[in-house]
């Protein structure tokens, strides 16, 4: 229900168009998801990716402790240059990260 | 004692009747056992049961029970007393008849009606106490009663005697030696025999079986309160029931003493205030503050020596005087040496004090008793006005009543660091399980499946020590008690290679640590610098200090860790180091309940057998803390919610708070039954939804450090503000409870 999944963003030409790593966010984002994705974008960063998307496409539901742990995977991404963005996000967790300041530190880019 | 309080008060104690009957019906091994109790603890119950079992089994072996009293005054009456028992007890075996234990028939009578088999072995003791004088020599006199038993076994009786309350001959005025004569009278016997009293009485003489009862345990304790209050029709809840056997800490005699003031006053006990009044009725003109008056007064020779008690008692309650020379306790009493002695004996066996390396310690634990000694002081030494002293005493009881459950919680969800340690044994681990940063790195956030994998292949490892001993870190410096409770902080010494010389010596110290987020820099130091004075003071050359914090710690933090030469861990390394230790099944560890939430009928915060029909537009759902039980109760307020016809983005809102509520409490109210109830009820215009759990109130909990309050954790209350049109938080007697309503807006 929570899976993490993480791949390398790639062009057409199976060419990586920016050190970008995707990782997806499951359907609840709780401290064990958050916990998981925390590891897989520490893990990303440390092979030299500059830029995390994080894919909620399938998250329904966000609690105060993952947020807490997105903006500590911000926190650690920044400190070394690297951008984290947010992607495929529905609007009533937009609205959450809104209420709690995230939207401040990060992109969202929705298709 | 009634029958039906005696059963009551067996619950959990199928061992120990097991144990005496099997003593009683055995024809091999030691004729006598000692069993030995703490106070209150239940003895005499089991006793009476095992005599009443015996008696109506009907078969060979024939029980007598006696149960010493001071009230007899002397060594000569008590034996009176048993032999008349012995007789009579004879004589309803025989017939079959229980009754005539308590009908108190007259020799004449007992002569009269004895079975005509047994008047064979019967009739010369009938004579022998015929001859008997209370004006003759005691001694004789109790050799003489005592010897019934062996009597009746040499003309072929199978007779076991239950000696009860042996600890009350401490108040026989002549009785010094009256028992040890008994217990070498009684060796060799030709029948078995039961010596049963509280636990510190025969000291150290121990040449017989023992066999040992502690107090019930919380949750027996429990149940015994609700059985008890429902035989005396007392209303009662389940927070309540834990509240009476958390602060009598399992004492069933005060116990019983409550329920049936509540029965009498007819005061139903389902508030917190409720318990507190009784409870003070009890200390301040009830059974419980009369004993206190029974074991002062006949551990005193004078009522002013039995102030100065008081006042000795009082000032080592708090404060400097914990623990005082007992040159010092006896100066302040001012009795003879011989008067002197026999006070702290009585006061010893009764576990009001505890005399250690020639210092006396009043059982600050025993909260009742610590209350009785407050109370009585005020009243009589300080001369303070009743009224004024019982409101105030009450006030306080209520006040505390909520921290006496908080501190309970916490110490149920707390790490059993004692037996952690214990099982050290000189074992290498991974560092990862003790180590922060290491497990951060490697370990956080992976799949369970994979971390103990992962954990057997790890070369990066670290030796533990083997520890000796271990116990509560206050028991080492007692100052730490004013920071962190017993069971959360330990002190183990051992050998760290095994050479057992001065230089192989460590001990480490270990505190587990409150903390919302990963500890910061400023607790990490606050507590360094605790346990480093806690190894100063006690003179450890050697030492290490274990901080565990639920989520770890920062990276500023481990840095001063380091420096210390500790360690800091996550509750997490801790209990995967208890499972890698193969140790697990005795680590103090809670269980999560099934996921799946159950729609169910309400179960807490009701009275118990009271039930709550459901309206319509009325729903209320008990869902299980962790595991994502939060999930379920938002799956079933979407249903609720949607059949009334909320927007959607207005019920996501809806879930987003409930499950911010429901987290809160799982995370912070080291809940006792780990459930949350939701109560929901849709009108006209509005959703509104009632969170409820048990456990350590918000305003109980270890308020946060600034540096974690401007951060990010807390972030639950204030999304439940934003999302919701109104959120009340209330405290309730033993938990919190969040009201928040959303206004209807159409679909």
């Amino acid at each position: 229900m929570n899976a993490v999944a993480s791949d390398l963003g790639m062009n057409g030409a199976g060419v990586a168009a920016s050190n970008q790593a995707v990782v997806y966010a499951g359907d609840y984002l709780n401290k064990l998801a958050g916990e998981q994705i925390e590891r897989e974008c520490r893990l990303r960063l440390q092979e030299g990716c500059d830029e995390l998307v994080v894919n909620f496409s399938q998250t329904e539901l966000v609690n105060s402790i993952g947020v807490s742990i997105l903006l500590g995977i911000i926190d650690s991404a920044s400190t070394i240059g690297a951008k984290v963005v947010f992607s495929d996000v529905k609007q009533d967790t937009v609205d959450l990260f809104d209420m709690l300041g995230v939207t401040k530190h990060v992109a969202i880019r929705n298709a | 004692m009634s029958r039906v309080f005696s059963e009551t008060v067996l619950i959990g104690r199928e061992r120990e009747l097991a144990w005496l009957a099997e003593h009683s019906k055995a024809r091999s091994g030691s004729a006598g056992l000692f069993f030995l109790a703490r106070p209150g603890a239940g003895a005499t119950a089991i006793l009476t049961q095992t005599s009443d079992r015996l008696f109506f089994e009907s078969g060979e072996v024939m029980p007598v029970h006696f149960a010493f009293d001071r009230r007899d005054r002397n060594a000569a009456r008590t034996s009176l007393r048993f032999a008349r028992g012995f007789l009579t007890q004879a004589v309803a075996f025989g017939r079959k008849d229980n009754n005539l234990i308590s009908a108190l028939p007259t020799l004449e009578d007992l002569e009269r009606i004895a079975s005509p088999r047994d008047s064979v072995w019967l009739d010369p003791l009938f004579e022998s106490f015929r001859s008997f004088g209370i004006s003759g020599d005691s001694y004789s006199l109790s050799k003489q009663c005592f010897a019934f038993p062996q009597r009746a076994a040499v003309a072929g009786k199978r007779i076991v005697v239950l000696l009860d309350a042996v600890q009350e001959a401490s108040y026989l005025v002549d009785a010094e030696y009256f028992i040890d004569d008994i217990r070498n009278q009684w060796s060799g016997a030709d029948f078995r025999f039961v010596l049963s009293a509280h636990r510190r009485f025969f000291g150290t003489h121990f040449s017989l079986p023992r066999l040992m009862l502690d107090a019930p345990s919380n949750g027996t304790a429990a149940q015994i309160t609700e059985r008890l209050a429902a035989e005396h029709r007392v209303v009662i809840n389940g927070e309540t029931r834990d509240l009476i056997a958390a602060q009598m800490k399992g004492d069933i005699r005060a116990i019983d003493a409550v329920i049936r003031r509540a029965a009498a006053e007819s005061v139903p006990l389902n508030s917190f205030p409720n318990v507190e009044r009784i409870y003070s009725d009890e200390i301040f003109a009830g059974s419980v503050g009369a004993y206190f008056d029974g074991v002062i007064a006949a551990a005193t020779p004078s009522h002013e020596a039995a102030q100065s008690l008081i006042g000795v008692l009082f000032d080592s309650l708090d404060g400097d005087m914990l623990l005082m020379p007992i040159e010092k306790w006896n100066r302040r009493i001012g009795i003879s040496p011989d008067e002197f002695n026999r006070l702290l004996h009585i006061l010893n066996v009764e576990e009001l004090i505890r005399v250690t390396s020639n210092r006396v310690e009043i059982a600050r634990e025993n909260v009742a008793f610590a209350d009785y000694i407050r109370g009585r002081f005020r009243l009589e030494l300080a001369g303070e006005a009743r009224a004024l002293v019982v409101s105030e005493s009450l006030a306080e009881f209520t006040r505390r009543a909520p921290k006496i459950m908080a501190r309970k919680y916490r110490n149920a969800s707390a790490l059993d660091l004692c037996a952690l340690m214990s099982n050290f044994e000189r074992c290498t681990v991974p560092r990862a399980l003790l180590d922060y940063a290491a497990f951060k790195e490697n370990y956080k956030g992976l799949p369970e499946s994979e971390v103990s994998e992962k954990l057997r292949s790890d070369d990066d490892r670290i030796d533990l020590p083997s520890m000796v001993f271990s116990a509560p870190s206050e028991s080492f410096y007692p100052n730490l008690r004013d920071h962190i409770d017993a069971e959360r902080s330990t002190i183990g010494v051992g050998f760290q290679m095994g050479t057992y010389d001065e230089k192989d010596e460590t001990v480490w110290l270990a505190a587990e640590i409150e903390s919302k987020l990963e500890a910061t820099r400023d607790a990490a130091e606050f507590w360094c610098d605790r346990l480093e004075a806690a190894a100063l003071m006690c003179g450890f050359p050697n030492y290490r200090i274990w901080l565990i914090s639920p989520d770890g710690f920062t990276v500023e933090a481990l840095e001063i860790i380091s420096q210390r030469n500790g360690f800091g861990s996550s509750r997490r390394q801790a209990e995967l180091l208890a499972e890698f230790l193969g140790k697990s099944e005795s680590f103090g560890r809670f269980t999560t309940p099934s996921a799946e939430a159950a729609a169910t009928l309400p179960k807490t915060g009701g009275e118990i057998a009271a039930g709550v029909t459901p309206t319509e537009n009325e729903y209320e759902i008990t869902i299980p803390m962790g595991e994502d039980g939060e999930l379920a109760g938002a799956k079933v307020i979407e249903d609720i919610a949607r059949s009334h016809g909320f927007k959607s983005s207005v019920i996501n809102q809806i879930k987003t708070a409930v499950v911010e509520a429901c987290i809160n409490a799982a995370e912070h109210s080291h809940s006792p039954d780990k459930q949350i109830s939701l109560s929901i009820n849709v009108s006209d215009d509005r959703i509104n939804v009632t969170v409820t759990n048990r456990g350590v109130r918000l305003s109980d909990q270890i308020p946060p450090d600034a540096a974690e309050s401007e951060t990010r954790r807390g972030w639950g209350l204030k999304l439940m503000q934003r999302l919701m049109d109104e959120v009340r938080l209330e405290q309730t007697d033993d938990g919190t409870r969040i009201s928040m309503s959303k206004l209807l807006e159409p679909a």
